[in-house]
């Protein structure tokens, strides 16, 4: 068996790179790193500054605290602030004035604002006026984790889990549909089933080419955009895992099919379903409804987000590990019986 | 009995429409059986039940005394598969792919680049499969077959798209491996190779068997056997044909030969195509 195995191995890594798979993996994981170094922005958050002007009519304390703090954002005229919102289309106006001893504020927008942003700005200057008396800023943060580095993460960074996840691991999930129509399209499979070697072993090579794809492609796209910081050994095991998963879900998919052409839309749609909401959930982890936490790449895009930024949450890691472990057993066992009885029908 | 099959039926559909039906004959150990008909007569079919590449649905049929519906993989140790259709690995070089299927068996395997040069393919041995022609890919295939030198060789049209020459030294490969005690299942529907290979030939037509026998056996009951003469009367020479076994032409053509105006002679058989047109009312194209 290892003899043949590894027949099956040299063969299907020389098809597959005089396929251009090899090529086109690394072309992607390349424009992934390119596009994550020097496309997407290392600080992503959108400033809405707010420039105020004070009346010469207010005396109130509280409204003189409220700007306190503004320095340069304090204008003198309410023209001079529509100029300035002017020049910056994503800024606020704040006009404080007092009038018969009652505090009046006047808050100028650029006019596409939603309520929410316009309800948000009145609370904080309801909140400063009104709850807010001198020495109630003073709240002291403790961390109880003063070594996680989250805050410290790039915004271009932190999307290299979402990317590990979507390119080396969901690629096997296209990539080994379309290896296996080749070969039935050559209609080498029949050969191979003549000879002593047995389903298992076939499907379990192209298993093994499309993960060391996926490690390669995961070593080029942290190693060119994090480094070599993090836990690579856990990532690497956690891609491997999650390639295996993939590729037999996609053969599984493709068993169902008789050429590429065929099994492409099925596939595609697939890959959408389950990636849209876990991507979905990576921008807004709020957003985490019972049904996407059973999808696997949930789990597993936290797991490699905890490998290549550690925060030491080893039980997440290990947890995500086994129960990979089991679903690349189950979904193998799947993949050769699926294959099995698409083979008997031929 | 190396091979045994009976009352084999085999539908794609799953219905009564059989590609093959009641399908019945035995291959002696180190003969050339062969499996003689038209495109779509069930040949191939049958190839593929006895290989395992179509599921035994009804009958049964054995090969060295295992059971095809259960045949275990070690089986193919012993057997050879080549196919009419080219599937080999067309981004691999010809002793690549040879190299490749070599590691598939348990059992000692032959030298590739031997192999090759026995089809005249040496040369070719590094250049990717894309860049054969059909034949060169045929003799690919057919060498590949004989990777685990097997004691059972099923051969699917082997000579198709060859050159006579070619052709010729794949026919002797063939013949040699027999003298060396392989035994061979030939499906063609080229009567030349059936006749010039075969010890025994099936005649099989829409899936059924309609006859069994030797070559000579078949033409001795089924050809009638010809004189062609040329012959001159009145200074104009005449071709004509006379049945042996009809006694008004005999008595004519003595006739002739007596009167010594007999110019050429010449004995003909009724080719296998004709007894397959004569057996089962169509021909073998």
């Amino acid at each position: 068996m290892p003899n043949r195995l590894s027949g099956l191995l040299i063969k299907d890594i020389k098809t597959s790179i005089r396929g251009y798979f090899l090529l086109i993996v690394i072309i992607v994981a390349l424009l992934l790193v390119g596009l994550i170094n020097f496309v997407i922005p290392e600080d992503a958050s959108v400033e809405a500054p707010i420039f105020y002007h004070l009346t010469e009519n207010v005396s109130n304390k509280q409204l003189k605290l409220i700007i306190k703090d503004k320095g340069k954002d304090i204008l003198k005229s309410k023209e001079e602030v529509i100029k300035k919102m002017k020049d910056n289309p994503t800024s606020l106006g704040v006009i404080l004035d007092e009038v018969n001893n009652k505090p009046k504020i006047e808050i100028i927008t650029q006019g596409y604002e939603n309520q929410k942003i316009i309800n948000t700005l009145k609370l904080a200057i309801k909140e400063e006026l009104y709850f807010n008396p001198e020495g109630m800023n003073n709240i002291k943060i403790i961390k109880l984790k003063p070594s996680s580095n989250k805050e410290k993460i790039p915004f271009n960074d932190k999307i290299v889990p979402l990317m590990v996840l979507l390119e080396p691991v969901l690629m096997g999930f296209v990539m080994i549909a379309a290896l296996m129509f080749i070969e039935k399209d050559q209609g080498t499979i029949e050969a191979y089933r003549v000879s002593p070697g047995n389903l298992s072993e076939y499907i379990l090579s192209k298993v093994i080419v499309m993960m060391l794809y996926g490690l390669l492609s995961t070593l080029i796209i942290t190693i060119g955009t994090v480094g070599y910081s993090g836990n690579i050994v856990m990532l690497l095991i956690l891609v491997s895992l999650g390639s295996i998963l993939a590729s037999n879900v996609g053969l599984i998919i493709a068993s169902f099919f008789d050429n590429i052409s065929q099994a492409l839309i099925p596939i595609v749609l697939t890959s959408i379903v389950i990636t849209t909401p876990v991507m979905l959930a990576f921008f807004v982890p709020s957003f985490s409804p019972i049904y996407l936490e059973i999808l696997p790449p949930y789990p597993l895009m936290f797991a490699i987000k905890e490998a290549i930024f550690p925060t030491g949450n080893t039980g997440l890691l290990l947890n995500t590990i086994g129960l990979f472990i089991v679903f690349s057993l189950v979904s193998y066992i799947i993949t050769v019986l699926a294959y099995k009885r698409n083979l008997i029908k031929e | 009995m190396i091979i045994d099959v009976k009352g084999l039926y085999h539908s794609y559909t799953n219905d009564d429409n059989y590609a093959v039906k009641d399908v019945n004959f035995s291959v002696k150990k180190g003969e050339i059986f062969g499996f003689l008909g038209p495109s779509g007569a069930g040949k191939s079919t049958t190839q593929k039940i006895l290989t395992g590449l179509l599921p035994l649905q009804k009958g049964k049929a054995s090969i060295d005394g295992n059971n095809v519906k259960k045949s275990p993989n070690r089986l193919f140790n012993t057997i050879g598969v080549s196919f009419e259709r080219a599937n080999v690995y067309k981004k691999l070089t010809g002793i690549e792919n040879l190299e490749f299927y070599s590691k598939m068996f348990n059992v000692k395997t032959l030298n590739p680049l031997k192999l090759l040069r026995m089809v005249g393919l040496e040369n070719a041995a590094n250049k990717r499969a894309e860049g054969y022609s059909k034949g060169m890919l045929q003799r690919l295939v057919f060498v590949r077959s004989m990777i685990n030198d097997p004691k059972i060789w099923f051969l699917d049209e082997p000579t198709s798209g060859l050159d006579p020459t070619t052709a010729s030294k794949i026919k002797e490969i063939i013949k040699d491996k027999q003298r060396k005690g392989t035994t061979i299942f030939l499906t063609t529907h080229n009567m030349h190779i059936a006749e010039e290979l075969c010890d025994n030939i099936a005649l099989i037509n829409e899936g059924e068997i309609n006859l069994i026998d030797s070559p000579r056996n078949l033409k001795l009951k089924y050809g009638e056997k010809l004189i062609k003469a040329e012959y001159k009367i009145n200074g104009e020479l005449r071709k004509e044909r006379f049945s042996m076994i009809n006694k008004e032409e005999i008595d004519k053509l003595n006739e002739i030969i007596k009167k010594g105006k007999v110019e050429t002679l010449h004995s003909q058989e009724a080719t296998l195509e004709e007894i397959f047109i004569k057996v089962t009312g169509r021909g073998l194209k």
